[in-house]
């Protein structure tokens, strides 16, 4: 059994480190150091004692292609695995530009330099528009999220 | 992946909160990977795939709202542990702000 599950863990890695192969490689081996320790706590748990368990928490743990997709659309200029345009701006004028731009081309995600000196993602959906980007324009240095979900503290 | 993928609104919204629940898991106490995921799996089903937790620590990290530190564990080799740093709580307060904004007009 345990030949079985240790078969079944190297055949994912390998699987994972396949699909990883053109990511920058402090990405792709932080990626596989994350993979291969959750792995190795899911065992330390007993999560995966045998070949159904273990099947299980790979599939729990979904496609590499998958995992590295979510690896890709990190990098900047890239969102959900669109290739976004990144709109290089100077310093002090990169929310207004990206205010204008996002009031355009509405719910599009798009990367932005946001004041100067930290990238980030930025998604706007069904608010874009309604004054959400002037908020935007005083200088805030952070992603913005819209969502109406739980697991939000009071 | 739900109809439609990338550009469903519900993978969109989900997508967009997620990083926000991990920094108020990891705002109660510093975890390590698998203990944070099993947790946010508890979240109503939130994660799909729950390798993908791994890239968001790594962004989270390079943005500098998580930082990671090594502990040794009984069970084996030492773990990596992520906590948030006081630049995460700040970003993760702002957006329960934003939040209560957005959802406490009514949207029916």
């Amino acid at each position: 059994m345990t030949t079985t599950v240790d078969a079944l863990v190297a055949d994912y890695l390998r699987r994972l480190d396949r699909a990883a192969s053109d990511l920058p490689p402090d990405r792709r081996s932080e990626l596989l150091e994350g993979i291969g320790e959750h792995i190795s706590a899911a065992r330390a748990a007993g999560a995966a004692a045998d070949k159904a368990a273990v099947r299980t928490l790979l599939d729990r743990l979904g496609a590499p292609d998958d995992i590295v997709a979510a690896a890709r659309d990190d990098e900047p200029g890239r969102v959900a695995g669109v290739a976004a345009p990144i709109v290089p701006v100077r310093p002090g004028t990169g929310l207004e530009f990206a205010a204008v731009l996002m009031l355009t081309v509405g719910s599009l995600p798009m990367v932005g330099r946001l004041a100067g000196r930290r990238r980030a993602a930025v998604e706007f959906g069904p608010l874009a528009g309604t004054g959400e980007a002037a908020r935007h324009a005083g200088g805030t240095r952070r992603p913005r999220r819209r969502a109406v979900r739980r697991c939000v503290p009071g | 992946m739900e109809p439609g993928g990338a550009r469903n609104p519900l993978t969109q919204l989900r997508r967009g909160v997620l990083e926000y629940c991990v920094l108020s898991l990891l705002g109660d106490e510093r975890l390590y990977g698998f203990d944070l995921v099993r947790r946010l799996a508890d979240v109503d089903g939130m994660v799909i795939s729950e390798g993908t937790i791994y890239p968001l620590l790594s962004r989270l990290r390079r943005e500098g709202w998580v930082t990671t530190t090594w502990a040794e564990s009984e069970s084996g080799p030492p773990r990596r542990y992520y906590a948030v740093t006081p630049e995460g709580q700040h970003a993760l307060h702002d957006f329960a702000a934003d939040w209560r904004r957005f959802a406490t007009p009514s949207t029916t």
